[in-house]
């Protein structure tokens, strides 16, 4: 727009007012977190003498995963869990936001599935588990399926008190405005509650992934939490080492591009 | 002249534990197309409840609201209201607050954008188009909340103490501006304060309710020559009135 607009030049943002060499500390701190994290490991290893089916070296684990990098497996086996924790969350998501939703718009659907939900709630996961892989097989529908019941409910509360938290004001000037249902979803609820879903997302990311890893344990056949049982049972520790490292990978990489979303989404907050 | 709006025998009770809680009792009055009409009250004494009533979000418990000839069941599109509070969309920036109601209506955006725009001018925050709702004053939002209830051509605007929180400076520039946008469109207008001088600069009958649960206590014509500017507030007849509404609340 050709208007004039004060309020468009980029305000500085608060890090910047620091002076440089505590940035330049802030960014110092992962590595030299990281190189004290491998000290501290392979101190553990020189002063204790674990052998390496207990605590294999760093360089060990470095080597393994070179390994199980360039024969496929590592790849293979974290494309497995990555799609089971994405289908996990992605239907997880779906249904936690759908019944959210009217949950918090109905106090007679509140009324009849709340004491189901909470119910539902004091069942471990790892518990129902090996059902789902009785009725499901071993295969992607039930791994999908376990991630999706951890990750349901995290979503579905936030869900919940984000549709609740939008302001009774702002519901009655869409009714004097004459908003219809949708219209009242989508330009009011929906851009209300996104703080509060995202929020939900961001656990659900990350606890997506311990689904998998459940399932996989339960019913191994593919993916990291099957190769951590398979490696174990060979006292190949190295290799569990990597599974973890990459499983680290993939919680962080869903959890950062939920971030990253958020960010664009809820620029208007600050 | 028939009223467009008017309020007949309306009795308004809140639920409560014991019986419910009785806000307004029994009022009644007319306003007349283009009329410039101010409610002034005690605090608490049902002056939102009586504009939730005016525009259709709440049904008396007794009695009606009539407009234009029709009781007045659902709000309406017509009825433009701006609430105590701005109640701007934060996620919104200025401009897309204030085309909200046109985009409700499916109004094609281009033209959706240059009647924003006109508004944008008409309450002078020309060059804050798109700044978010943060980053405003007080007075700032609530002239973007006038714009929003002027931008769909609404003929009847209601108005909740709209300049309640802000400094007086910038209440006498919206008293100024709000007298220009009346002027200039006469729409009929509602307006709730607490202030009497703002009353009387404002409208031409100042209406006192009770304190709750809220009754017609006097109901005053203004007959100060239009258009009005802040020099009249000084004047004997300015002062006169002051005493009068003043005598009427007490
Ligand atoms: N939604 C509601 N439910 C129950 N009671 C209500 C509700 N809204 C208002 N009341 C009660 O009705 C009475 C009138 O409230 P109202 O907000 O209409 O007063 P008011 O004249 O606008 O007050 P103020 O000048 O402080 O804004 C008050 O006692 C209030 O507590
Ligand atoms: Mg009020």
């Amino acid at each position: 727009m050709a208007v004039a607009n004060p309020l468009n030049t980029p305000i500085p943002s608060e890090p910047n007012f620091k002076p440089r060499s505590l940035r330049a500390h802030r960014l110092l701190l992962l590595p030299v977190s990281l190189a004290v994290m491998l000290l501290v490991w392979q101190s553990a290893i020189w002063i204790n003498g674990f052998p390496a089916f207990i605590l294999p070296p760093p360089a060990r684990v470095w080597q393994r995963m070179i390994i199980a990098l360039s024969d496929g497996t590592l790849l293979r086996h974290t494309a497995i869990t990555l799609s089971e924790s994405l289908g996990g969350l992605a239907v997880g998501l779906a249904v936690a936001a759908a019944l959210g939703y009217l949950l918090a718009r109905s106090r007679t659907v509140e009324r009849l599935l709340a004491p189901y939900i909470v119910a539902s709630q004091s069942v471990p996961v790892v518990a129902i588990a090996p059902l789902l892989i009785i009725w499901f097989g071993s295969g992607l529908t039930s791994k999908v399926l376990i991630c999706a019941l951890i990750v349901f409910f995290p979503v579905l509360i936030n869900v919940i008190v984000g549709v609740r938290s939008v302001e009774p004001d702002l519901r009655d000037l869409m009714r004097t405005l004459r908003a219809n249902r949708w219209q009242l979803f989508f330009h009011l609820e929906l851009p209300a509650a996104m703080p509060m879903l995202l929020g939900g997302l961001k656990i659900g990311a990350t606890l997506s992934v311990i689904g998998a890893v459940v399932g996989e344990f339960v019913g191994p056949n593919n993916g990291l939490g099957s190769l951590i049982t398979a490696a174990r049972n060979q006292f190949d520790t190295a290799l569990v080492f990597v599974a973890v490292i990459a499983l680290i990978a993939i919680a962080m990489g869903m959890y950062g591009t939920v971030a990253l979303l958020e960010k664009i989404l809820l620029a208007w907050k600050d | 002249m028939t009223p467009v709006l008017s309020i007949q025998h309306a009795s308004l009770v809140y639920p409560n534990g014991n019986g419910g809680l009785l806000a307004l009792d029994n009022l009644s009055f007319d306003v007349a197309p283009g009329e410039f009409v101010c409610v002034i009250g005690p605090s608490g004494c049902g002056k939102s409840s009586m504009l939730k009533l005016f525009s259709g979000l709440r049904r008396p418990t007794e009695g009606q609201i009539i407009f234009e000839g029709e009781p007045l069941v659902h709000p309406r599109r017509r009825i433009g209201v701006v609430f105590q509070k701005a109640n701007l969309m934060p996620w919104r920036t200025v401009l897309q607050n204030i085309t909200l109601p046109l985009e409700l209506e499916r109004v094609p955006g281009e033209a959706a954008m240059s009647r924003a725009r006109e508004l944008v001018e008409l309450v002078g925050l020309a060059g804050f188009e798109n700044a978010r709702p943060r980053d405003l004053s007080g007075g700032m939002e609530q002239r973007v909340a006038i714009a929003r209830a002027l931008v769909h051509r609404p003929d009847v605007l209601l108005l909740d103490e709209p300049f309640g929180s802000l400094d007086a400076l910038t209440r006498e520039r919206m008293h100024l501006e709000l007298l220009r946008i009346w002027d200039r469109y006469r729409k009929t207008v509602i307006m709730v304060t607490h202030s009497i001088s703002e009353a009387i600069l404002l409208a031409d009958r100042v209406i006192v309710l009770t304190a709750r649960p809220g009754r017609l206590r006097a109901d005053l014509p203004i007959r100060l020559p239009r258009p009005r500017t802040l020099e009249q507030v000084f004047t004997p007849e300015f002062g006169a009135l002051v005493t009068q509404v003043r005598a009427a609340i007490e």
